[in-house]
């Protein structure tokens, strides 16, 4: 990256101003220093001077106060010295009166000077700190870019390793299947065969599918875990799809004795690798086989919105046939009540057929001999992905109250949790 | 007898790195005689091995020139601790252990916060000031120069001018001590990489850091639950180490506040130094978390182990981050807490079954659902403790970093010092008196 194409003109300009502005200061300076004129002394002792000279002096006595000439030269000089002794008066104070402003408008110039001066020293601090201030939010503004586009690259950086060693593990595989391919090229497998073969595949898909979106199972036992101490004293429990098996593992650490039907034959045999009890095969097949009364509990998690109305209800008719009374129901599902629930769970899944409402579900049950039924919403959303409440500062209370109102009820019906269980007794 | 020099900031130097030098230096005797050189006014000699001696680092020359040591070893870190150990560093090639492959910080503070420097700052348009500061800019602009030529002036520039201490992680500045030493050392594969792509030639090697755990008693932990009003039912989130932006405590307290909302048990503790206790709770007050916070300040370190174990779950955030190994992230895990930490490259050496990881990218985000997920999952948190403590003492038991350590040693020995390179002036040449 070169420079920005102005800077180094920029900065010689800043240097030419700078230059500039100290030889102005430097005038400024020494126009501070005004010579004072009413100050001048001769100016003042000419104006004390004037001050005294102003009025006439007082006439000497008349020489000859008898004489008539003498009395009527005083009678006509008389007026004539009056109205000279107005003029000088009125001349002094004048002349005073104008000194006085001319002194008093100097020392508001020099005020004026000085408090000029001071602004100009002050603009450059005052600039410095704007370039100062404007510096750090530029600084601040890059420090934020370069901080998102940090994190996104170390980010980027991460789950380039997991993609690098994915393909590792993705070319080990090619290689196992190149060989496989090799030693099978020119020999038809039988029918059979073939046919358990794409069974496979397609079973393989959809595990992979799980993985994805369900999460893998360390994540599915911690979700499941809650679920064990439901049959406490219940079994044997079924449980209904049991896919990996890490529901048979927590009652198996739970000392309850569990087995488990699972239609994916690649999963059922993973978890008889394990040493689970599980059947590979048809839920409702399997719940038909089982004598009345002989099981203490039955799960099913993520199955029942698998199944067309039609088989849920025989699913459920076949449950409470096989439970003993006393026996616990317990089917974890899609909270279909929940929009994110329908949309981001829901969905998602091509393999899911009837979405349903807690209530349906609830009176299927019900309908099928299933008493003490209640649900049990699970998985709430993440609380900052919900509307937030409006804070109660600057606004009316009761505009407050509504707005928060109707938010609640939207988190509702937008964010709320988005699995439930449904909890029956035999 | 192989005598070592080892420079290093010892106890009680407030960074990690001096606990981390006290747990090598009991694992290099009997095999080694060391002398350590350090910049702290009163060792705590308590925290270190008798059979080591302890001198100021000013008398290293005297005790050189007497009787030169086999091997020098540098302790280098990105903080103000480690500033003495660069002149001795290029004036007598040895084994670096580097720390944290970002120096600039700290080695930029040595230039632009001198004395000169900071009357610059202070005045940036007068021409005396600028002249003044002059030298020590252009020592800084040199070393800038010569690792980053093509970015340099550009670089001191920006540095110059602005305000941010992000810019100096992308130009970390270890070309200098790397290409000065004979061998170094690192803690973590990020670092190794890193340093031989930007240094072609340098011989880097990778000692695990010592780590292990201690015991502690289940007395002493409900007596500190005790003391700081923890109920049975409350879940406490620690977070470690030293208060500084980089530890993104106020994430931690984000999340703490998001997760309170649906789990309101959740609790927060915070261990360590606080350089401002105040300012910190009122950002904890501020985030509405201070009544369900915590905050202790510097507990003593024989304490340490008892506060990680009463944390349910601990959160270790770095960023922006110097790609150090972090001791007190090995220390939590050692200790077999749950933890939750930053998915960073240079931490990658955890195993993934061993800790969380939060990417960076939505660490708030990502640290709320992991708070979640361990409150609610007792067998979680019980699996990533094992298996963080396994991980611990598998690969930082302290006698397989002493092997390691004893090798690198041999192999900076065996090397020859590094060949002279156009360094910037001012960068001390080799003494190769010795």
């Amino acid at each position: 990256m070169d420079d920005h194409p102005d800077l180094a003109a920029l900065r010689a300009r800043l240097e030419e101003e700078e230059r500039a502005y100290a030889r102005l200061l430097a005038a400024l300076d020494g126009l501070a220093v005004l010579p004072h004129s009413a100050e001048s002394p001769d100016l003042w002792q000419r104006m004390t001077r004037l001050n005294e000279l102003w009025a006439p002096a007082t006439p000497p006595p008349p020489a000859f106060p008898w004489s008539s000439v003498q009395r009527r030269m005083d009678a006509r000089l008389a007026p004539v010295l009056q109205r000279q002794t107005d003029f000088n008066s009125t001349l002094v104070q004048a002349l005073n009166g104008h000194l006085e402003e001319t002194s008093r408008l100097h020392g508001r110039l020099a005020e004026l000077v000085s408090v000029l001066v001071q602004y100009l020293q002050h603009v450059l601090p005052v600039m410095d700190a704007r370039d100062r201030v404007s510096t750090a939010l530029a600084t601040t503004r890059a420090e934020l870019v370069l901080e998102t586009f940090d994190r996104r690259q170390e980010s980027l950086a991460r789950r380039l390793d997991a993609l690098l060693a994915l393909r590792d593990r993705v070319e080990t595989l090619s290689e196992e299947v190149r060989a496989i391919r090799g030693a099978l090229e020119g020999q038809v497998p039988p029918v059979a065969t073939a046919a358990r073969a794409a069974g496979a595949i397609e079973d393989a898909r959809y595990v992979a599918f799980e993985n994805r979106f369900r999460g893998g199972s360390e994540d599915l036992r911690e979700r499941l875990a809650g679920y064990v101490d439901l049959f406490a004293g219940l079994a044997p429990v079924v449980d209904l799809g049991c896919g990996r098996g890490e529901f048979l593992e927590l009652l198996r650490e739970g000392g309850i004795a569990g087995r488990g039907v699972e239609a994916n034959a690649q999963a059922a045999a993973a978890c008889r690798a394990r040493g689970l009890d599980v059947v590979e095969g048809d839920l409702v097949d399997f719940l038909g086989r089982q004598p009345a009364g002989s099981l203490g509990g039955i799960f099913a998690a993520q199955v029942v919105e698998h199944l067309p109305p039609a088989v849920l209800q025989d699913a459920l008719g076949a449950a409470h046939r096989a439970l003993r009374p006393g026996g616990r129901l317990v089917l974890e599902t899609v909270n279909t009540r929940s929009v994110t629930g329908f949309l981001e769970v829901y969905l998602r899944d091509l393999t899911h057929r009837t979405p349903l409402h807690p209530d349906t579900l609830r009176f299927l049950a019900a309908a099928q001999g299933f008493t003490d039924v209640r649900v049990e919403t699970r998985s709430p959303v993440d609380p900052a992905a919900r509307l937030q409440a409006v804070p109660a500062e600057g606004l009316p209370s009761r505009a407050v109250e509504v707005l928060n109102e109707n938010a609640a009820r939207l988190n509702a019906l937008l964010y709320g949790d988005q699995e439930y269980v449904l909890i029956a007794s035999r | 007898m192989t005598r070592l020099a080892f420079f290093s900031p010892v106890p009680p130097a407030a960074t990690g790195i001096a606990d981390y030098a006290a747990d090598v230096l009991r694992l290099l005797p009997p095999r080694y005689a060391v002398d350590v050189f350090h910049d702290v006014a009163a060792p705590d000699h308590a925290r270190l091995p008798s059979s080591c001696r302890v001198y100021p680092h000013a008398d290293f020359a005297a005790r050189q020139a007497e009787r030169p040591y086999d091997l020098a070893m540098y302790q280098l870190g990105n903080g103000p601790a480690h500033d003495f150990i660069y002149a001795p560093l290029a004036r007598v090639p040895g084994l670096l252990v580097l720390h944290d492959l970002v120096l600039h910080h700290s080695r930029a503070r040595m230039f632009l916060d001198s004395p000169e420097a900071r009357a610059y700052a202070r005045a940036p348009g007068s021409g005396e000031a600028r002249r003044g500061a002059g030298a020590v800019l252009a020592h800084y602009a040199d070393e800038v120069r010569y690792s980053y030529p093509a970015a340099g002036d550009r670089l001191v520039m920006a540095q110059l001018g602005t305000v941010g201490d992000l810019l100096p992680y992308a130009y970390p500045l270890f070309r200098l001590p790397v290409e000065s030493s004979r061998l170094v050392a690192v803690h973590n594969a990020f670092m190794a990489a890193a340093v031989r792509e930007e240094v072609p030639g340098a011989e880097v090697v990778r000692v695990p850091m010592p780590m292990e755990a201690a015991t502690v008693g289940a007395a002493a932990v409900a007596a500190l639950r005790a003391r700081h009003g923890i109920a049975a039912g409350d879940f406490v989130v620690g977070t470690f180490g030293l208060v500084t932006r980089e530890k993104r405590v106020e994430t931690v307290a984000r999340a703490v506040a998001r997760a309170a909302a649906v789990h309101p048990a959740v609790r927060l503790l915070v261990v360590g130094p606080v350089a401002d206790g105040a300012a910190l709770e009122e950002r904890l007050r501020a985030l509405g978390v201070m009544s369900r916070a915590m905050v202790t300040g510097r507990v003593p370190f024989a304490d340490l182990p008892a506060y990680i174990e009463l944390a349910d779950a601990v959160v270790h955030l770095r960023y922006p981050t110097a790609r150090e190994t972090s001791a007190a992230l090995l220390r939590v895990l050692a200790q077999g807490r749950p933890t939750v930490m930053a998915d960073l490259e240079n931490m990658a050496e955890v195993p993934a079954g061993a800790a969380i990881r939060a990417d960076v990218s939505d660490e708030e985000g990502e640290v709320t659902r992991a708070i979640l997920r361990l409150a609610a999952s007792s067998s979680l948190r019980a699996r990533l403790g094992r298996a963080a403590r396994e991980f611990v003492a598998r690969e930082h038991a302290p006698a397989r970093a002493a092997e390691a350590y004893a090798a690198a040693i041999e192999r900076a020995r065996s090397r020859p010092d590094p060949p002279p390179r156009p360094w910037p002036s001012h960068w001390p040449a080799p003494d190769r008196s010795a």
